[in-house]
């Protein structure tokens, strides 16, 4: 059972007998502080793990009960025989509750009812849990994610000065999450619009691991007279809607109180008062719900029984067993140079060592990607919601590690590609009828470990990929020559180029000009690789295949010339030396046999134009990249090496078949080639 | 999202690094070697960014800047400045004619890559 | 660009530029927005919008602001441009600027 909604209703049932255990006791022993606790506990439990997997409404139910044992741990609250009667009743409502995330009206009247009836006893307000959690998660730790207010009022001139927020919006969004509220301000005038005069009042909520500092930092170049307020929103301040019109000046703070004494419904009231427009409203009510969710979130990230470490601090410690590999190859080679044999053994001894801690450091950093995974089932619910779809999403090897780096840049891209099939995959359910499919459809995601490589499936069973329409396109946009003669396999890799989207019309999901160039670009930057792979009417499948980690890899050293070439030794077969070779008739291509069968073959002497003469016996590496296999011919196979991937920087962005350098014992860089793209290289 | 930068510098070194730089991040980029040079090449083309060097030949880049937003078609077109710690004074001068952000020679290409995300 | 008309029209088609340097001229196109009868719709077709900043955007807002003074209304039928729609979503504008989605028919 690897569903974690399914893992939840176990779960939550073992706690509801818990606290049916804890109420019998209760009932001749009302004072047990052991059976208060464990009933506390119980409820507590289940409200953190409803949140975590879309059952909000219950969450919010349990949370009453929570308090309501809180209170009675305090003395605050007697358990009295009635009480328990109630709260029998609301342990069956939580297991009827349990059914559907989201409960029938009559489900959750019957929760308003009962929690109307705890709040009696214990005085707590109506108004749910955001409020009560006060003391739990004040202090944020640092690298923990916090969420900011920041209200820009650009100067009247700033797009006369060549500024626009656009850019200074996207470096935002590239720090966390946000959500952007903007309006015309109050130097708005609608009889005399100078359209170059920038009037333009916006306000970001960002969740962000980046410090203030770095947020700043976003806005350096704009002038003085620019407004830019920054202000840090802790996880239990409350955030009224009223507050945030008046921050955000829509409304006036006077204004509000006359209509807040009314009564409870602000956001119609305020509507209805004609003190703002139905749109600023709802916007606001956006940006009040962002929040609160933030929060939530930011709540839930309280630890289990471990120790909570800044990201940097891992980081750091990455950096620094990098170093120390770095420095135990120079090590080994001045040993290897002066024939010490006790420098040598001393060289052994540290590379044990540092091996070790090497693999230490990286477990540390390892991470379920589960939790990205509980994320989905929201977005993938809420989306599908909007969209008048029915679809379940069902994930698998949730328990796959992962590196927390490589765990967070993924999210984006992955939420993307929900979103295509979501969007353009899935359809109505009164289509999916016509062609004789269940109305609901269906998304699976799934992670496995795979040859030191994790494979993640995006697989939906919506209406396929149109190879006609996508070519037909692919040529309207220029991505391809008319008349191009290309297999199905390459016309779907087309959806993946710069400048393509087949969204045929603006809607609200996907199409947003965020195309699947900037999937594949970003998961092409964490050294992974995505293909995929469709069947009109039956379903598409995107496959990313990644490396576990980003920092050190075991390597095989390779020599061209003087030239030195680490190969991933994940990607490694076998070496072979001196094998008959051929060249294929059409396209010139080396061709080696391996094992019955030819293989491309590709000699990095030429690849990388590197000078010299090779030896008489050359090796040649057999490489595996998925199915591919290919022979990669170099001078000499030097061994074994333990590599520490440093970035090429920006400059070298572009250098193909390379994906990194490493520094070597006596201080030589080697390249570390990207043999995804080698073969790749060679396909063509 | 890629955009066109125009950059200007009479050092061919300089202009390289920043072209490398700027096409490493996906940019289009026009090179011009001095204000002159750069006038011409604008020849009416969108540009979303121009980079201009202070002390060149021919026209220097206060000069360029003014001219540039002379045209209607640039007017509005933001100037990201490359100064050397010495012409601190030129700062003034540059902001006066229009120009939006300075870097100090020299810089790291993820610096201007910074900078150029802010401005474009 | 579109056709210059001096009453108001019921649709209107921008086309390429949406920034900085074309809301003064699309500005000069509504001198209609003042004599604006109520209770109509404007239609606005944006197609192709290439260049799109924060000017062109408020552009828009002001456009929406200014016919619902009049009891008129904005609708926007888009083509699928990435650049407005990136900068719509990023402004958190999608919503209220109601981007209509263009019809197959319309065209």
């Amino acid at each position: 059972m690897t569903d974690p909604v399914d893992i939840f209703r176990e779960e939550a049932l073992e706690h509801l007998s818990n606290l049916e255990a804890a109420l019998l006791e209760l009932e001749q022993a009302p004072t047990s502080a052991e059976e208060i606790d464990a009933a506390f506990r119980s409820m507590h439990t289940i409200k953190g793990a409803a949140g975590m997997v879309g059952f909000d409404h219950l969450s919010q139910f349990t949370h009453h009960l929570e308090t309501l044992f809180d209170r009675v741990r305090e003395g605050q609250v007697e358990l009295t025989a009635p009480l328990i009667n109630q709260i029998l009743e609301a342990r069956d409502h939580i297991e009827r509750l349990l059914d559907d995330p989201s409960p029938s009206v009559e489900l959750q009247a019957v929760s308003a009812a009962q929690i109307i009836q705890f709040t009696e006893v214990t005085g707590e307000e109506h108004a749910g849990p955001e409020r009560q959690e006060t003391g739990h998660a004040s202090q944020t730790a640092a690298g923990e994610a916090r969420l900011y207010r920041i209200d820009i009022c650009p100067a009247a001139d700033a797009f006369r000065d060549g500024f626009d927020t656009l850019p200074l919006l996207k470096e935002l969004s590239g720090l966390g999450e946000i959500h952007v509220t903007t309006r015309l301000g109050s130097s708005f005038d609608p009889r005399h619009f100078e359209p170059e005069t920038c009037v333009l009042a916006l306000s970001v909520a960002l969740t962000t691991h980046a410090s203030r500092e770095s947020i700043e930092d976003v806005f350096i170049f704009v002038g003085d007279e620019w407004q830019i307020d920054i202000t840090a929103i802790t996880a239990d301040e409350d955030c009224r809607l009223g507050d945030l019109l008046v921050d955000q000046k829509v409304v006036a703070p006077d204004a509000l109180e006359q209509v807040l004494e009314q009564q409870p419904r602000a956001g119609e009231l305020i509507t209805a008062a004609g003190l703002a427009a139905p749109e600023t409203v709802q916007s606001t009510l956006d940006e009040q719900r962002f929040i609160r969710e933030q929060q939530k979130k930011q709540r839930k990230a309280t630890p289990e029984q471990s120790i909570k470490v800044p990201q940097h601090k891992l980081d750091q410690l990455m950096d620094q067993v990098g170093e120390l590999v770095i420095l135990q190859a120079r090590l080994e080679q001045l040993a290897l140079e002066s024939d010490d044999e006790r420098a040598s053994s001393l060289a052994e001894e540290l590379s044990r060592l540092s091996t070790g801690l090497r693999e230490t450091t990286f477990d540390i950093r390892m991470l379920p990607i589960g939790s990205t995974f509980g994320r989905f089932r929201r977005l993938v619910r809420d989306l599908a919601n909007d969209l008048g779809k029915e679809v379940v999403l069902e994930t698998e090897g949730a328990e796959t590690e992962l590196d927390k780096v490589v765990i967070d840049r993924l999210s984006d891209p992955l939420v993307h590609l929900l979103r295509n099939s979501l969007d353009h995959g899935i359809e109505t359910p009164e289509v999916r009828r016509e062609k004789g499919k269940p109305a609901r459809g269906h998304l699976w995601l799934s992670a496995s470990q795979h040859q030191g490589q994790i494979q993640i499936l995006i697989r939906d069973d919506g209406a396929g990929l149109d190879t006609e329409r996508i070519l037909s396109k692919a040529i309207e946009r220029g991505v391809v020559q008319p008349g191009a003669d290309l297999d199905p396999q390459e016309i779907y890799q087309l959806i993946f180029e710069a400048g393509f989207s087949t969204a045929q019309t603006v809607s609200d999901v996907s199409g947003r000009g965020v195309g699947m160039d900037v999937v594949k670009r970003s998961i092409e930057s964490l050294q992974g690789r995505v293909q995929l792979d469709s069947t009109l009417g039956k379903g598409t499948e995107v496959c990313i295949t990644l490396p576990m980690t980003l920092a050190i890899i075991d390597g095989l050293m390779t020599g061209v010339s003087r030239e030195r070439y680490v190969l991933p030794l994940s990607t490694v077969e076998e070496c072979v030396e001196a094998v008959p070779e051929t060249e294929d008739e059409n396209s010139g291509v080396r061709l080696i046999r391996h094992r019955d069968a030819l293989i491309p073959c590709l000699r990095l002497r030429d690849f990388f134009r590197v000078g010299g003469q090779p030896p008489e016996i050359e090796q040649t590496v057999v490489v595996r990249v998925g199915e591919a296999l290919m022979g990669i011919t170099v001078d000499e196979v030097v061994g074994h090496f333990q590599t520490v991937i440093k970035s090429l920087g920006r400059l070298y962005q572009g250098a193909g078949g390379v994906m990194g350098a490493t520094i070597m014992g006596d201080g030589q860089i080697a390249m570390i080639l990207d043999v995804g793209e080698l073969v790749e290289q060679a396909r063509k | 999202m890629s955009k066109t930068i125009m950059v200007v510098d009479d050092s061919a070194s300089v202009r390289q690094v920043v072209s490398m730089a700027l096409k490493g991040a996906g940019h289009s980029v026009v090179e011009a070697v001095d204000g002159k040079d750069a006038l011409q090449k604008l020849d009416g083309r969108k540009i979303h960014l121009v980079i201009s060097d202070v002390n060149m030949p021919n026209m220097d880049g206060i000069t360029f800047i003014k001219a540039l937003k002379n045209q209607s078609a640039y007017r509005f077109t933001p100037v990201l400045m490359l100064t050397t710690e010495s012409e601190a004074s030129k700062k003034a001068e540059g902001k006066a004619a229009g120009a939006k952000a300075w870097l100090v020679k020299p810089f790291k290409p993820d610096v201007l890559l910074s900078a150029v995300t802010k401005l474009a | 660009m579109s056709k210059k008309t001096a009453s108001a029209p019921e649709k209107w088609s921008i086309e390429n530029g949406l920034s900085i340097f074309d809301v003064a001229a699309l500005e000069a196109q509504c001198p209609w927005l003042q004599s604006l009868p109520r209770d109509k719709q404007l239609r606005l077709r944006l197609v192709g919008i290439e260049e799109v900043d924060s000017a062109g955007v408020q552009w828009l807002l002001a456009l929406k602001h200014r016919l619902k003074l009049h009891g008129n209304e904005l609708v926007l039928d888009a083509e699928a441009s990435p650049e407005l729609s990136e900068a719509l979503l990023l402004m958190g504008l999608t919503e209220s600027l109601g981007i209509a989605v263009a019809a197959e028919e319309d065209a």
